[in-house]
């Protein structure tokens, strides 16, 4: 393990920071007021499925997301609105998919946070937890076998994923490979309902990093500044060829684990706590602080945002849905292998 | 001491299976060769069952009314070892695995139900000469052949069922003779009398003296045929008696309404059926004229709907074609046709000249659904409509 | 000079390399091993970098397998044994098999599982799994019984556009050989008629191909003339020519050495049922194995699986139904 925050000055802005710190802070915005839209337009019925929101890991998802560079491959997970706008996405694609649109980019057959568009290196994820990491490992390994070095994998995971045999064997393979992947490990103490100490058995989960021979980093992932510097640095370090690389953010789960959880089995005591401190809270004073913004254009771009996604929904819902007229019902690539007599 | 399966006996052809009457004897009895040792009763009769060797009864499989197929094990007999080898014996129950079965290894699934009566020259189950694979009863549909017909194809499958191959050769051996399409008239008599067929149809015959009838019909004009008399005859014998033109169906007896008596009129290559309703209210007169007209419709195909809708009984008259005696088909609907043949000078003995007498005579015959009329019902029919015949003043 | 069936996939491999630039093998033991049953024998020093070990990680191998064909390459991934294929389960059907279908990007890799056993293998080293992996949509799941589709079908299998699975069964890997390789094959989807006849037919893959030949060379001479179709891949499978088939026979024996619930044998017999029922004279049968885990000791292995002698005497009685 290496904590090589002791590397940082943390009150060393870099030139430009301020104008990345105030976009990661829009992103911020938008990620949670179109999932606050995400959340009351599945209260009323209009979503299908399970909402995920990032409630309270916004800073550390979009520290990576917007790291992320064309011909980078990015694999988000199921609290990674943030990183996804940084990434390149935009409201409309959102909504489209979450409220079934025949635009949709998944076309109805999956959903909400499984979408992607992997020709474009935005992969799309499945339920299985820890299933995506050595996809986006794999991506990396068919970019250095074409003679491409210039890509990096960004994916993200939380504690319970790293339970997951596939998340042991992904970090392993891309070890072994020494593949250019930064893996972000979001410990928001909640795997749904269980918490940590029924989790894992280790310290503190950067210390997995030393088992697989990698670099890991710990980040207070309240705070979006030194989330952006170790992320930063982890995403730098890839880039220059050290291998993969782990941050483990720490933050509190500040929702339940879908819209369908209360989490009423939550801890009360970490919302009071250091930890479950909200991160766009923290950085909105921070810019205030800084004097990087004041209340009048925060307040603006909160409107901003609320508009943007009023518009879209509503420009969305005009748009006609997915139907089953429309669907070809054909899994295989190669159109001849379509089952032409219906199963007996 | 080993046991002898005592094996339901084959009791007589298309016996399949047979109830439990009673027992002769108890288990512990001391049995001779060919002892009787119960009763059982078949659809016909009430048979005996012996033992199979001498020896003691070991126990009964079965109880008195219950019904068992051909084949099941009744019981065993314990028997030595010198009788079982006189008498030929196996000591195995009647093995529930067919012979086929030899493969090293048990075949591990999906093979057909054993079927222990397999063997017997009785086929139980719904198999032999009665089954009609998918693939048969596909080509016979392709083909427009009725699965009866297949039973004059002779078949070489199991339990001599006609396989595909026996079809196709059959039909390959037609193909040598001349073939025309049969027209619709053909096919619909021939689809009327496969129907009909499908009873156990009975014929009995009477002698009757057309004298009366010769000299009865020359008071009327136009003269009325012999069918017609015939006709009226057989309305006035059911109207009396019902039963004659009754029904069988499932285990009800339909008794007719209004008497309708059709008649049998030949057409271009076929016959055609006008019924004559409540023939029994005409007056023979009112018969003649109607019927006149209706025979000119059936040959034009042009009967009203009233004379086309079924009849109880019919009337086939079919001396002017010089037939003298025939067993005509009732309709598939009615369970009783009356033929009339030729009428010719017979001799026939008179007692009180002591002599032979020529006679206007022909042969009245019956054919009727004997599952619905025995013998003695039709031999009084026919003896009523001799008498009506030939007394034709009462019609 | 004769090559056998897994000379044929070594060769096979060693084309696809050659020729396109877009395949690599990642596998277990594969490199300077040239893998446990030396099937990438040498290719490791012809192809460098191109055949790779992996740790045994059999998820991550497919996984990875995975995001290298989002990005247009052709990997082979060979499983030491199909037994062990079971590890990677959910990316194989979860992630590849539904990848198209989600997202509109086709997923193509070829999984190769050298499935079948040998006497003494025992239950985690013989198994068969097409019935298994056929049953997800997505999924091309090929059975080779020759040694020429062995080559033929694996080059397509790389060349497919979807996720294969390649069934190569372990059994006739060094017991089937040929004099020469083929320039030209049937298409995947296509079953072929390893044996004409008029009897019953036969339909049958991988290993089974051979029994049921041996069994109908058996039945021809007791006068029986069994129509053995060979399918190749079991998905997709070709329901038109086995339909042919009963539509000449009239009677139908599925043999397959996968297990009895559900499969392949099932499959095919649903559908001759539902589409074929007016060309039956007789109820389908079939063979699969015993419904037990494959067995250790050879002389219970011998016993577990359909064999030319069990094939004859469900022909037979096939034939006297």
């Amino acid at each position: 393990m290496s904590n090589t925050l002791k590397e940082l000055k943390r009150d060393v802005v870099p030139s430009g920071f301020q104008e990345q710190y105030i976009k990661a802070f829009k992103w911020m915005l938008l990620a949670r007021t179109v999932e606050d839209k995400i959340v009351s337009l599945w209260r009323a019925g209009k979503i299908a499925g399970g909402v995920y929101i990032g409630r309270g890991q916004e800073a550390i998802s979009v520290a990576l997301g917007m790291r992320i560079r064309p011909g980078d491959i990015y694999g988000p997970l199921i609290r990674d609105q943030a990183g996804r706008f940084a990434a390149g996405e935009d409201v409309l694609e959102v909504l489209r998919v979450y409220l079934g649109s025949r635009l949709g980019v998944m076309r109805g057959r999956d959903g909400n946070v499984h979408r992607g568009r992997p020709r474009e290196g935005r992969y799309a994820m499945i339920s299985h937890l820890g299933a995506l990491i050595s996809v986006v490992a794999g991506g990396l390994l068919a970019r250095r076998l074409k003679g491409d070095n210039s890509a990096i994998g960004a994916t993200a995971i939380g504690d319970g994923g790293t339970s997951t045999g596939a998340f042991h064997e992904a970090m392993n393979l891309a070890a072994v490979e020494k593949l250019p992947l930064v893996v972000l490990v979001v410990n928001n103490q909640y795997a749904y309902s269980t918490p940590n100490s029924r989790q894992f058995g280790c310290r503190d989960l950067v210390d997995r990093a030393i088992g697989y021979g990698i670099d890991g980093y710990s980040v207070d992932a309240t705070d979006l500044k030194e989330s952006m510097e170790v992320v930063n640095h982890a995403v730098e370090r890839a880039r220059s060829g050290r291998g993969p690389q782990m941050v483990v953010g720490t933050c509190l789960r500040l929702s339940g684990h879908a819209g369908h959880d209360d989490a009423s089995y939550m801890d009360r005591a970490l919302l009071q706590s250091d930890v479950g401190r909200d991160c766009l809270d923290l950085a909105e004073a921070y810019l205030r602080d800084q004097q990087w913004a004041d209340i009048a254009s925060i307040e603006q771009w909160k409107e901003d945002a609320r508009a943007e996604i009023e518009e879209a929904v509503i420009k969305v819902q005009r748009e006609p849905p997915v139907s089953p007229e429309k669907e070809d019902w054909c899994a295989f690539a190669t159109r001849r292998f379509l089952d032409s007599t219906p199963a007996a | 001491m080993p046991k002898i399966p005592i094996i339901m006996p084959q009791l007589g052809e298309s016996i399949a299976e047979a109830t439990v009457v009673r027992f002769t004897v108890k288990a512990g009895d001391h049995v001779e060769v060919d002892q009787e040792i119960m009763e059982v009763e078949t659809n016909k009769a009430v048979m005996g069952v012996v033992t199979p060797c001498p020896g003691v009864i070991a126990d009964f499989s079965v109880q008195a009314e219950q019904t068992c197929p051909v084949g099941a094990v009744l019981g065993y007999v314990e028997a030595t070892e010198d009788d079982i080898r006189k008498f030929g014996l196996a000591v195995e129950p009647a093995s529930s695995t067919p012979a086929a079965k030899t493969a090293p290894a048990e075949p591990p699934i999906a093979s057909p139900e054993p079927d222990a009566r397999q063997d017997l020259p009785v086929p139980v189950a719904q198999r032999g000469s009665s089954f009609f694979s998918p693939r048969l009863r596909a080509r016979i549909d392709e083909l427009g052949i009725q699965s009866t017909e297949l039973g004059v194809i002779p078949g070489t499958g199991k339990g001599a069922r006609v396989t595909i191959e026996d079809l196709e050769s059959y039909l390959e051996s037609l193909g040598k003779s001349p073939v025309r399409k049969a027209s619709a008239m053909r096919l619909a008599v021939a689809d009327s009398m496969r129907r009909s067929w499908t009873r156990p149809l009975a014929t009995a015959a009477a002698a009757v003296c057309l004298e009366g009838i010769s000299a009865h019909r020359k008071s009327l004009a136009p003269a009325p045929g012999p069918a017609l008399y015939a006709a009226k005859a057989l309305a006035v014998a059911i109207s009396e008696n019902p039963k004659y033109a009754a029904r069988l169906i499932g285990q009800k007896l339909v008794l007719p309404g209004s008497i309708d008596i059709g008649i049998a009129v030949e057409v271009e290559d076929g016959v055609v059926v006008p019924v004559i309703r409540e023939l029994d209210q005409k007056s023979l007169a009112q018969l003649t004229s109607h019927y006149q007209k209706l025979v000119e419709a059936a040959r034009n195909r042009r009967l009203p709907e009233n004379a086309r809708d079924s009849g109880i009984a019919s009337v086939t008259n079919y001396g002017p074609l010089g037939v003298t005696w025939a067993t005509p088909i009732p309709l598939p609907t009615e369970s009783l046709i009356i033929g009339l043949g030729r009428g010719e000078k017979r001799p026939v003995w008179d007692e009180l000249s002591s002599q032979f007498i020529p006679k206007l005579q022909a042969e009245l015959t019956v054919t009727f659904d004997h599952r619905v009329l025995d013998g003695g019902a039709v031999g009084r029919l026919l003896q009523r409509l001799k008498a009506l015949l030939e007394s034709p003043e009462d019609l | 000079m004769s090559i056998t069936y897994l000379e044929a996939i070594r060769e096979a491999q060693a084309k696809a390399l050659r020729n396109d630039p877009r395949v690599y093998i990642y596998g277990q033991d594969i490199a300077a091993f040239g893998g446990a049953f030396k099937a990438t024998k040498n290719l490791a020093h012809e192809f460098p970098g191109r055949v790779l070990d992996s740790p045994i990680s059999e998820d991550a191998m497919v996984g990875s397998a995975i995001g290298a064909a989002i990005e247009g390459m052709r990997p082979i991934v060979e499983m030491q044994f199909a037994d062990f294929s079971s590890l990677a389960v959910n990316q194989i059907v979860n992630q590849a098999a539904t990848h198209f279908w989600r997202t509109g990007v086709p997923c193509s890799i070829t999984i190769r599982l050298p499935s079948g056993g040998n006497p003494g293998t025992g239950p985690c080293h013989s198994q068969n799994l097409e019935s298994l992996y056929a049953h997800f949509p997505g999924l091309v799941v090929m059975t080779p019984g020759t040694v020429e589709d062995a080559y033929f079908m694996l080059l397509e299998a790389i060349d497919l556009d979807d996720p294969v699975i390649f069934c190569e069964h372990k059994f006739l890997y060094n017991r089937l050989k040929t004099e020469s390789l083929p320039r030209s094959g049937l298409p995947t989807g296509r079953a072929r008629v390893a044996r004409a006849g008029r009897d019953v037919s036969i339909v049958a893959y991988s290993a089974m191909v051979q029994e049921a030949l041996a069994a109908a060379e058996e039945l021809r001479l007791k006068g029986i003339e069994a129509e053995v179709v060979d399918l190749r891949s079991v998905k997709p499978l070709d329901y038109d020519t086995i339909l042919a088939s009963v539509a000449r026979t009239g009677r139908l024996l599925c043999v397959g050495e996968s297990w009895p619930w559900g499969g392949v044998n099932a499959e095919v017999i649903a559908r001759v049922a539902g589409h074929g029922f007016h060309l039956l004279d007789a109820p389908p049968f079939r063979i699969n194995a015993r419904d037990t885990p494959v067995p250790y000791h050879p002389s219970l292995w011998q016993a577990h699986k359909p064999t030319t002698a069990l094939i004859v005497s469900h022909v037979r009685q096939l034939l006297e139904w």
